[in-house]
């Protein structure tokens, strides 16, 4: 694919050509041995229509959405805003949702582990024992503590 | 309406404490920055991380910019810093790992799946270049820099921008001999 590599030199050529690196006496004489030279003219359309296709796949949009973030960050930071505010005046709010999202899911699962295998509520409960006890043996008064 | 004024005008503007100067700065660079930072970290997100803070230190270090050097040149050796701060490298395995793992959408064309497919394989072949390689070849291929800036930036001889740019052009043609636009003949 590349036959310009035995035309010794000229591939770095080609390359400072396209980059616009060559001085004017370089480029001229270079521009001359073009037209003589098949292989570096092929060498010379192959290495351009090669960067154009890499520019191109190396392109990411940018979003205005990205554009106004920064100034938000930048406005935080002139304005002395506070370190967690610019953290958060930083982030997109998708990324504060899934943040909370995720903080609650852990909150839940904390308070779940915590919680006894058998429930305050249920009739077998000691708790429930207890106040029934106390309740026949003292009628429908409530005992209190002192 | 276009801003009038000169990168370098617009940087001192910000040095003043002018906000909307920084704004058509942000506006007028933002997508080379993310662009550069893209070939240098190989990771979309990183770039738009990358692009913020670049931003943001500009903003900063804007009372120490001196005019008389270029603005670009000043914003692209930001770039690089916060690239090489941020760890492009662990940055970079895990996209391409991502990209080989993601399947290409089935409403693509098929030139945007081949535009795809370019992409993570050339993500993949920068991974591998030496960072001064990589360096060299994006600042100059992506972004269309001058040899001149480049070596400012990487503080090295121009010389050796040249070649370290031929050595990535070469590797890169190897690694993606499938995609170069003379191999089909």
């Amino acid at each position: 694919m590349n036959d310009a590599r035995k035309c010794p030199g000229r591939v770095d050529d080609v390359i400072r050509l396209i980059d616009g690196e060559l001085d004017d006496s370089a480029r001229i004489a270079f521009e001359s041995h073009l037209e003589r030279c098949h292989r570096c003219r092929l060498e010379f359309v192959q290495r351009r229509a090669e960067r154009a296709q890499w520019r191109d796949a190396m392109s990411l949009p940018s979003r205005p959405a990205d554009r106004a973030k920064i100034l938000r960050a930048g406005k935080d930071w002139l304005d002395g805003a506070p370190r967690w505010r610019r953290w958060l005046r930083a982030r997109s709010w998708e990324d504060v949702v899934t943040g909370v999202s995720l903080a609650a899911i852990v909150i839940l699962i904390t308070i779940l582990a915590q919680r006894p295998a058998t429930p305050a509520w249920s009739s077998s409960s000691p708790a429930r024992y207890y106040v029934n006890e106390q309740s026949e043996t003292a009628g429908d008064e409530i005992p209190r503590p002192f | 309406m276009a801003d009038a004024r000169s990168d370098e005008e617009l940087m001192t503007a910000v040095a003043a404490g002018n906000f909307e100067a920084f704004g058509v700065l942000v506006e007028r660079h933002h997508q080379r920055v993310v662009n550069i930072a893209y070939g240098m970290s190989g990771q979309a997100d990183a770039a738009r991380d990358v692009a913020q803070e670049t931003f943001i230190r500009i903003l900063k270090h804007a009372p120490l910019y001196v005019p008389s050097a270029r603005f670009t040149t000043f914003l692209y050796t930001v770039v690089r810093s916060v690239v090489v701060e941020t760890g492009r490298k662990r940055a970079r395995r895990r996209e391409v790992s991502l990209d080989h793992a993601a399947p290409a959408a089935p409403d693509r064309t098929d030139r945007a799946a081949e535009r795809g497919e370019l992409r993570a394989r050339l993500a993949e072949a920068l991974a591998e270049l030496p960072d001064e390689l990589r360096d060299a070849f994006v600042l100059s291929e992506i972004e269309g820099l001058r040899y001149r800036d480049i070596a400012e930036i990487c503080g090295c001889p121009e010389g050796t921008v040249a070649s370290r740019k031929h050595q990535a052009v070469e590797r890169l043609r190897r690694s993606l001999s499938a995609f170069h636009p003379g191999s089909e003949r």
